[in-house]
């Protein structure tokens, strides 16, 4: 009965053990670098050798291994635990690099106690009570370190425990399930096996039960495999699944295979095979037949390089070729890359394109060739004599000149590439690195490559022509653009020139005018002075020669801005201006004849406003309008004068009115035209060049404003202009 | 009072200068008469007048040449220099007080009983 109770506990222990440790190798499969891995792992190793220590140690046959075997376990136990804190830490990380120090130096805490343990500083012996079979009973003395030992063994699986309620709480979703059964799994593992393992050895004295505490690991086993295949977690559970089924199954074979080798090897040699050796022998079959397969790969796989053999895959190389030459349009990439893959995947010495263009070799692309031997005029003109062919084989050419020429330049294979029955290239391949020749595998491979090659080729080719095209062109429009604003520019110098001769033209004109007609103003002033004495006739005549000289002198003046303002060359700056000083100054300088002719006057221009003009040309326009105001008004009538700002426009808007005798209807169509003059019966007399308003209006328009008038014949008229404020 | 004060009148014209002079010197003047810019230079340096009315468009040499080397010359350049032009611009204008003339009458905007008053005015109302 106890050897059934015992073989059932090694069973079990070397169940849990495996069952650790593959659940750990698994993990470390799944990502050798990832820091939680790598730790996991560590820590299900040390579970495991655990499980085995445990087993060991409770059936030694003497008092010294014994102890020796128990500070075994009270070392890996720390270092478990040890691990288990460094996990709940890490975990889910996969960086070791960001452990901050107090977590490093607990973790070496761990370690130093683990090796404290095997001194006799924590169990200084033990007192063997009795031996049952092959199994003892003992009791540890503790040691002056136990306390310490105690503080780790219990502390870390707390501080675990701690860590990962904490991690537990932060987390949500499908990893705060993780965590919870990797929670649970720790405490009631932890709780368990403190029991058996420390609660009752070190205050009970009894030792027996601590055969179960492997066991116990079960519990945290189960839960991480719950948690594994429910959950994902650690992101293991495909490589799990497949791998628990390659395992169940080659576990049974082992296990057939070992109780057949023990049955017969009983029979055939008489020898008992004891409990050790048969253990030994089932994990070596284990063992061995988990490692066959891949041993057996990689020796394939060293030889392979060494001999350069080597199948590949043609769907895979063709898949691969295909993918290429669908992926890019630059020729030099394409063929760069194609020959690439193909020395690579083939295992070949050399490898070139020969372009072709109408028969003429182009262009060669390729490694390990030498370029220009291949591009030669007698390559051409040989390849030239077997245009039509599929491909060529070195060892199945029958004409002497191209074998000769196949072996001086080293072509193995030369595989023609066409499109619409037209070369556009070869490929050619040197021998295969292993020294094989090409088999028929190969050559089909290649000739499925060779009719996509084609196309991809063609395409490729086109391609670039285009790209040489629209360069070319890209080139041109920008020349001619260039040419196209040099002539432009040329256009606008020579235009400005044609205005500014205008303008001097016309400058010098008025210039030539005015100094005779300043003369004779100048004269008939020196004439004046004794004007009193003349004779009546003499003094009209007189008079009338002065007005039609000051008009000759205004008209002069008038024709100078018109001209300066159509040639474009009239200076006017626009600036701010208070209008107001502006509007003053005309009313004074026309104050004498506004009283002259008893004319009322009202002002209704407000405060200081600032218009955007050239100050002299609206005083020009004002002086204008008022002027008329008065010339063309009724002895005794009214002119009023005002300004008010339009708020949403920002303009100003200027108003001039007269009670003179305005304009006929007729005639109101030409108000701003050249030499217009408003002249009625009544009007008669009036002095003027008739091209003051037309220069008003252009003067006006120039800076930015509008110009308006209405009249009624008899009544009198009103002329209004806007002109923009300055800010 | 406006004894004597002599100006040298440099003006192209001669139907102007004939106008000018006759009413300069019945304002109370010497005036001195030159028709372009050469002579005008030699006259001002031999006869040394208080003050010059010159005029900017001539042909040859134009007033702003003659202003300039009125006021290089020794001999010259205490000469208030007043010019009386047609041209208006403003730039004219600074130009020619930069160049050192002392005043800038436009012709056409004055009379001609205006443009003595002002040289009057100039040489003796200070």
């Amino acid at each position: 009965m106890i050897g059934a109770y015992l073989n059932s506990i090694l069973l079990f222990s070397v169940f849990t053990a495996l069952s650790n440790f593959f659940i750990g190798f698994l993990v470390l499969v799944k990502n050798r670098k990832g820091a939680t891995n790598v730790v996991f792992f560590i820590f299900s190793l040390l579970v495991t050798l655990w499980s085995i220590t445990n087993y060991f140690s409770l059936f030694q046959e003497d008092f010294v291994n014994t102890l020796l075997w128990v500070r075994i376990v009270l070392c890996n136990a720390a270092l478990m635990f040890t691990a288990l804190y460094l996990l709940t830490v890490v975990f889910p990380g996969s960086d070791l690099t960001n452990i901050k120090r107090p977590h490093v130096l607990l973790v070496g805490f761990g370690i130093i106690v683990a090796v404290v343990s095997l001194s006799p500083y924590v169990f200084s012996s033990i007192n063997i009570s009795s031996v049952n079979g092959s199994t003892m009973n003992f009791q540890p003395v503790a040691g002056p370190l136990l306390p310490l030992y105690a503080l780790a063994v219990l502390g870390f699986p707390i501080l675990s425990i701690l860590t990962l309620t904490k991690k537990y709480r932060k987390a949500s979703g499908v990893v705060r399930e993780q965590f919870k059964w990797f929670l649970a799994g720790v405490v009631i593992t932890f709780f368990l096996t403190s029991l058996t393992n420390f609660v009752l050895v070190n205050f009970l004295k009894e030792a027996s039960f601590v055969v179960l505490g492997p066991f116990f690991t079960m519990f945290l086993v189960g839960s991480l495999a719950y948690t594994i295949l429910r959950h994902r977690f650690l992101d293991i559970r495909i490589i799990v699944i497949r791998t628990v089924a390659f395992f169940i199954f080659l576990a049974l074979l082992a296990v057939v295979y070992a109780v057949i080798l023990y049955d017969v090897f009983e029979r055939i040699t008489g020898i008992e095979v004891g409990t050790t050796l048969f253990i030994a022998i089932i994990a070596l079959t284990v063992f061995a037949m988990l490692t066959f397969q891949s041993f057996q790969s990689a020796i394939r796989r060293l030889t392979d390089r060494f001999l350069f053999k080597g199948i590949y895959d043609h769907e895979a190389l063709l898949s691969r070729l295909t993918h290429i030459m669908s992926n890019n349009l630059d020729i030099d990439l394409l063929t760069g890359q194609v020959i690439k893959v193909l020395i690579k995947e083939m295992r070949i010495s050399k490898a070139a394109f020969l372009i072709i263009n109408r028969h003429k070799i182009t262009d060669v692309k390729g490694v390990g060739y030498q370029d220009h031997k291949l591009a030669s005029f007698e390559v051409e003109r040989i390849f030239h004599k077997f245009y039509g062919y599929p491909f060529f084989v070195f060892e199945d050419i029958s004409d002497p000149e191209l074998k000769e020429l196949f072996r001086k330049l080293d072509i193995s294979v030369l595989i023609p590439i066409r499109v619409e029955g037209e070369e556009i290239a070869f490929l050619a391949l040197g021998a295969k690195l292993s020294g094989e020749i090409y088999y028929q595998g190969d050559v089909d491979l290649l000739d499925t490559f060779a009719s996509e090659a084609g196309i991809a080729i063609q395409n490729a080719k086109n391609y670039s022509e285009l790209q040489a095209l629209t360069k070319g062109l890209e080139k041109r429009v920008l020349q001619r653009t260039e040419e196209l604003e040099e002539s432009q520019k040329k256009e606008l110098a020579k235009a400005q020139e044609v205005a500014r001769l205008k303008d001097e033209f016309v400058f010098f004109a008025t210039h030539e005018l005015r100094t005779p007609i300043t003369a004779i103003r100048g004269f008939l002033e020196l004439i004046s002075y004794g004007a009193e004495r003349f004779p009546r006739d003499l003094k009209n005549n007189f008079h009338a020669i002065v007005q039609a000289s000051n008009h000759m002198n205004t008209l002069v003046d008038d024709l100078l801005e018109i001209a300066r303002s159509e040639a474009g060359t009239l200076g006017i700056q626009t600036a701010p201006v208070d209008f107001v000083p502006v509007i003053n100054g005309v009313l004074e300088e026309t104050a004498p004849l506004i009283k002259e002719k008893l004319i009322k006057l009202t002002v209704y221009v407000p405060k200081s406003m600032n218009v955007l003009c050239d100050a002299g040309k609206l005083e020009e326009v004002l002086e204008n309008l008022v002027s008329n105001a008065i010339k063309y008004n009724k002895e005794g009538g009214s002119i009023s004068v005002s300004a008010f700002i339009i708020p949403d426009e920002k303009r100003l808007f200027v108003e001039v009115r007269d009670s003179g005798y305005g304009i006929p209807k007729d005639k109101q169509d030409r108000v701003f035209g050249k030499f217009f003059r408003a002249l009625t019966r009544n009007t008669s007399g009036v002095i003027g060049t008739g091209l003051g308003l037309f220069i008003t209006k252009m003067l006006i328009e120039k800076m930015g404003g509008e110009m308006a008038f209405s009249s009624v014949e008899g009544a009198g008229s009103t002329f209004t202009f806007t002109l923009q404020l300055a800010e | 009072m406006i004894k004597h004060t002599i100006l040298l009148l440099i003006e192209d014209s001669p139907l102007l200068t004939a106008m000018y002079q006759a009413a300069l010197e019945k304002a109370g003047f010497d005036v001195l008469v030159a028709h372009d810019g050469e002579t005008g230079l030699s006259i001002a340096k031999e006869k040394k007048p208080s003050g010059i009315i010159l005029d900017i468009l001539m042909p040859g040499m134009d007033g702003y040449e003659v202003l300039k080397k009125i006021k290089e010359d020794k001999d010259t350049r205490n000469a208030k220099v007043i010019i009386l032009s047609i041209v208006a611009e403003k730039e004219a204008q600074e130009k020619a007080k930069k160049l050192g003339a002392a005043d800038y009458i436009v012709k056409t905007d004055l009379t001609l009983s205006e443009t003595v008053e002002k040289i009057v005015s100039f040489f003796h109302g200070n």
